[in-house]
């Protein structure tokens, strides 16, 4: 695969994951589900997952980046099959509602497992000799939009993450709790 | 903990986008390592494991 393909793929690849985030935020303060502290945390394997592309983005495709999506990607898997595991015994209960039958955290599964294999076909089809070694600069449009596109997702989240935890997140949250703090309506 | 966690992924980014590769990666490992290590802590202290 030609090192402009790879740039293409890698760059489809960060608007998807941003595109799956989006959707996060748009049931988080469109639908009031509030995450629990194991969403959260995939939703940080998500966005560490996108780091890999972006440096292929930014300083052209290496092995060593593809392993940084592929570390986040198996953390995401450990998270989200635990919290799949919590509830997957019938009467146990669930957390939050379901897309097409399934819920959030399984999807966050499905699309974990299907990236680790994406990201895998991707190194499969490098060369191992690349001699794409430049840096390519911040103009460059794709560079930017994918950079800007998850820039402005993840300082989302570190706010929401804050308003809804400050330092500390409730196992089942049902509130913003630093907003209720400063208004003084937090219980107890 | 999770606030700290995205604050350490939006750096990583940050540091990726102002060329400093091996920070930016260096960074992701920590925010990863940490990560895994708090997931790790709520499962031991939710359940008791028998591994």
């Amino acid at each position: 695969m030609s090192a402009e393909w790879a740039r293409k793929l890698n760059f489809v690849f960060v608007l998807g994951i941003g595109g799956v985030l989006c959707g996060s935020l748009f049931i988080q303060f469109g639908l009031g589900d509030l995450p629990c502290p194991l969403c959260l945390l995939q939703r940080l394997a998500f966005v560490l997952m996108t780091l890999g592309p972006l440096l292929n983005l930014r300083f052209g495709v290496r092995q060593r980046h593809y392993a940084v999506s592929m570390l986040a990607a198996l953390f995401g898997m450990m998270v989200s099959m635990r919290q799949v595991l919590l509830h997957i015994v019938p009467g146990t209960g669930h957390y939050g509602f379901a897309v097409i039958d399934l819920h959030l955290y399984t999807w966050a599964f499905v699309f974990f497992t299907v990236a680790l294999l994406v990201i895998a076909l991707m190194l499969m089809l490098h060369p191992e000799t690349s001699s794409d070694d430049r840096v390519y600069p911040q103009s460059d449009p794709k560079i930017k939009i994918a950079f800007v596109f998850m820039g402005l997702i993840t300082a989302t989240l570190v706010v929401a993450t804050f308003l809804q935890c400050g330092w500390q997140c409730p196992d089942n949250p049902t509130s913003y709790k630093l907003v209720l703090n400063s208004l003084g309506l937090a219980a107890g | 903990m999770t606030t700290i966690l995205f604050l350490l992924a939006l750096l990583a980014l940050a540091l990726a986008w102002w060329g400093k590769r091996h920070l930016s990666i260096a960074v992701a490992l920590v925010s990863i390592v940490i990560g895994a290590a708090w997931f790790w802590h709520h499962v031991t202290s939710a359940i008791k494991v028998d591994l």
